[in-house]
C-alpha cells in the first residue's frame, strides 16, 4: 500500500526530468515527448488506483 | 485563475460558523491554492501578455509585485474576517444585505461563471484542431469562423456539460489527482520553450545575464501590442496580477475557503497559487507563444492545443484538455448552483445542464477567450463592491455608530444602502473608463475604496431613517 502511494511521485519526477535534460541538450524533443507521455499514463493509472484503495480502506475502517 | 470548489474543504456549515473541530491546517491550503490557480485559463492569459507587447522587466517584476499584493490582500483583508466570522460569503452577505441582494449577486456571479466556463471550452476545443483539420479562430476573431470550429466546441462543450450535471464530484476528485501533474507539465512547457528559443536564436547561455538578454531581446521584447490588444506596461501587469482574483480576495469570495483556516496567517498559503499559477505557468506559456511569433511572425493565433502539442507532444495536449475540462466543470457547476439559488424549485441536474449549454454557446465565440485579460478585469470589477461592503460592515460599522448585519437584525430582505453602493460603484467605474480614460485594469482599486465609504454613508442615512420610522410606528 505504502509503495503504491510513493511510486506515483516517482512518475512525476519522470515527467519533469526529460524537459530539464532537453534544456541541458542531453535529450531530443521526440524522446521528451515519449517520456512525458509514459510518465503521464503511469501517474494517472497509479494515482487513481492509489485513491481507489485509500477510499476502500477508509470505507472498511 | 482558479479551479473553484473542486478542492474546497467542505460544503458543510453553510449557515453556521465553522466549529473548531472542522478547522484545517496550513498545509491543506498550500496544496489547494497551488492546484486551483494552475488551470485552463493560464493557457490563454500567458500568451495574451505577449500579445499585449509586454517587456521582460515589466512582465517579471510586475508579476512579482502584483502577486505579492494579491497575497497581502488575502492575508490582511479576507483571512482576518474569515477566521473571525467563519461564515460563507453568501451567508455573511445575507446578514448584511438581505436575501434579495444575495440573489442578485448570485445572478451576476452565475452569468460571469458561464462566460468563464465558455472560455475554458474554447481552450479545450483548440485541442481538437490537432487531430482534425479545420480553420481555428484567430486573435481578433469575435464570431465562430468555421463549421469545424462550431462542431468541435459543441461536442466538447456538450460533453463537459453532461459530465458536470451527472458526475461533478467524480471530476472534482480527478482534478485533485491531476493538479500536481498539471503544475509539472506547465513547468516542463517553459523549459522546452526556453531551449527551443535558445536553439532558434542561436544564443549561448552561460550566465544569468545571458538569460536576461534572451528574455529582453527575444522573448518579451516590449514594443507595440498585436492588433486589437491593449499595450501592457509594468503597472498593467502589476494591477492585472493583483486583481486576477479580485472577486476572491478584496471581493471576499474566499471567505468561504478561509473560514476553515485555524489561523489568520494561513491566508499566506495563497502565495502557492499566485507564484505557481500566476507566475510560473504564465511565464511558461508566454514563452511558447513568443516562440511561435518568433518562428512565424504572421501567426498571431492563440491556440493552446497546437502550442502545447508542439512543445510537449501528447502529454501537452492532454494537459490542455484536462486543464480546460477541470476548470470548466466546477465553474459550470457553480454557475448552476448560483442560478438554482434564484429559483430553488428547478432541479439541479437540469439547471447544471442548461448552464453548461449556455457556456458552450459562449465558447463558440472566441472573443471571450481572446479578450480574457479584459474579461477577468470585468469579472473582478463587477463583484468587488460587495467585498468592500462586507469589509466596512465587519470592521467599521460599529466604530462609526452603525448597526452591523443590518438585514439580519431588522429582518429586511433588501438593504438599499448595499444595493445602491453596488450600483454607484459600478457607475463610477464606468465613468472612469468612458470619460476619464482610465483603463478597466485600474478602476477597481478606487472603486473598492469608494464602495467602502459609500456604504458607510448610505447606511448612516438609511439606519437613521429606519430608526425614525420604527419610533413613529411604535408611537
Amino acid at each position: 500500500m505504502k509503495a503504491l502511494q510513493i511510486i506515483p511521485w516517482l512518475f512525476l519526477l519522470m515527467l519533469i526530468l526529460p524537459s530539464l535534460l532537453f534544456l541541458a541538450g542531453r535529450m531530443t524533443l521526440p524522446e521528451v515527448h515519449t517520456w512525458m507521455l509514459w510518465a503521464t499514463i503511469l501517474w494517472f493509472a497509479l494515482s487513481i488506483a492509489s485513491a481507489y484503495f485509500r477510499s476502500k480502506a477508509a470505507g472498511s475502517d | 485563475m482558479e479551479l473553484e470548489e473542486s478542492t474546497s474543504p467542505s460544503l458543510e456549515f453553510e449557515r453556521e460558523p465553522v466549529p473548531d473541530k472542522a478547522q484545517l491546517g496550513f498545509k491543506h491550503f498550500i496544496g489547494m491554492y497551488a492546484g486551483e490557480h494552475c488551470a485552463g485559463t493560464e493557457f490563454m492569459l500567458g500568451p495574451l501578455f505577449v500579445a499585449a507587447g509586454v517587456s521582460a522587466f515589466d512582465f517579471i517584476f510586475g508579476l512579482l509585485l502584483g502577486n505579492a499584493l494579491a497575497v497581502l490582500s488575502w492575508v490582511f483583508v479576507t483571512s482576518p474576517i474569515a477566521t473571525r466570522a467563519r461564515l460563507t460569503l453568501y451567508y455573511q452577505l445575507e446578514q448584511i444585505c438581505g436575501k434579495k441582494l444575495v440573489t442578485l449577486y448570485n445572478l451576476a456571479n452565475g452569468v460571469m461563471f458561464c462566460f468563464l466556463a465558455g472560455a475554458m471550452i474554447t481552450v479545450s476545443a483548440t485541442a481538437v484542431g490537432v487531430w482534425v483539420e479545420f480553420p481555428m479562430p484567430g486573435l481578433t476573431d469575435i464570431y465562430p469562423n468555421s463549421i469545424g470550429w462550431v462542431i468541435a466546441v459543441l461536442i466538447v462543450g456538450s460533453l463537459i456539460a453532461v459530465v458536470a450535471a451527472y458526475g461533478y464530484r467524480m471530476v472534482a476528485k480527478f482534478a485533485n489527482i491531476a493538479a500536481p501533474w498539471m503544475v509539472l507539465v506547465f513547468i516542463a512547457l517553459g523549459f522546452i520553450g526556453l531551449k527551443q528559443f535558445i536553439d532558434t536564436t542561436g544564443v549561448t547561455i552561460t550566465s544569468v545575464g545571458d538569460l536576461w538578454d534572451l528574455a529582453t531581446n527575444h522573448i518579451w521584447r516590449g514594443g507595440e501590442p498585436l492588433p486589437g490588444q491593449v499595450k501592457f506596461t509594468f503597472w498593467h501587469v502589476t494591477f492585472f496580477a493583483w486583481f486576477t482574483n479580485l472577486a476572491m480576495h478584496l471581493g471576499m469570495a474566499d471567505l468561504s475557503v478561509f473560514r476553515f483556516a485555524r489561523k489568520t496567517w494561513h491566508g499566506i498559503a495563497s502565495a502557492a497559487g499566485m507564484y505557481v499559477g500566476h507566475f510560473m505557468a504564465w511565464i511558461s506559456v508566454s514563452i511558447l507563444y513568443a516562440l511561435q511569433l518568433h518562428q512565424t511572425p504572421g501567426n498571431t493565433d492563440v491556440l493552446p492545443g497546437p502550442m502545447a502539442f508542439k512543445a510537449a507532444g501528447l502529454a501537452g495536449l492532454l494537459c490542455v484538455i484536462i486543464a480546460g475540462w477541470t476548470t470548466a466543470n466546477p465553474t459550470i457547476y457553480r454557475a448552476g448552483l448560483a442560478f438554482q439559488a434564484i429559483v430553488p424549485k428547478w432541479p439541479r441536474f437540469r439547471v447544471t445542464l442548461a448552464t453548461g449549454l449556455l457556456a458552450t454557446i459562449a465558447g463558440l465565440f472566441p472573443a471571450v477567450a481572446m479578450q480574457l485579460l479584459d474579461f477577468v478585469a470585468l469579472y473582478g470589477m463587477l463583484l468587488m463592491p460587495m467585498g468592500a461592503v462586507i469589509f466596512a460592515d465587519f470592521w467599521l460599522s460599529e466604530k462609526v455608530g452603525l448597526q452591523p448585519e443590518f438585514a439580519r437584525k431588522t429582518g429586511i430582505s433588501l438593504n438599499w444602502a448595499a444595493g445602491i453602493t453596488w450600483l454607484l460603484t459600478l457607475l463610477l467605474c464606468v465613468v472612469l473608463i468612458r470619460f476619464a480614460g482610465i483603463q478597466i485594469y485600474f478602476v477597481s482599486l478606487p472603486g473598492w475604496i469608494f464602495a467602502l465609504f459609500a456604504f458607510l454613508g448610505l447606511s448612516w442615512w438609511m439606519q437613521k431613517n429606519y430608526s425614525r420610522k420604527m419610533i413613529l410606528n411604535k408611537s
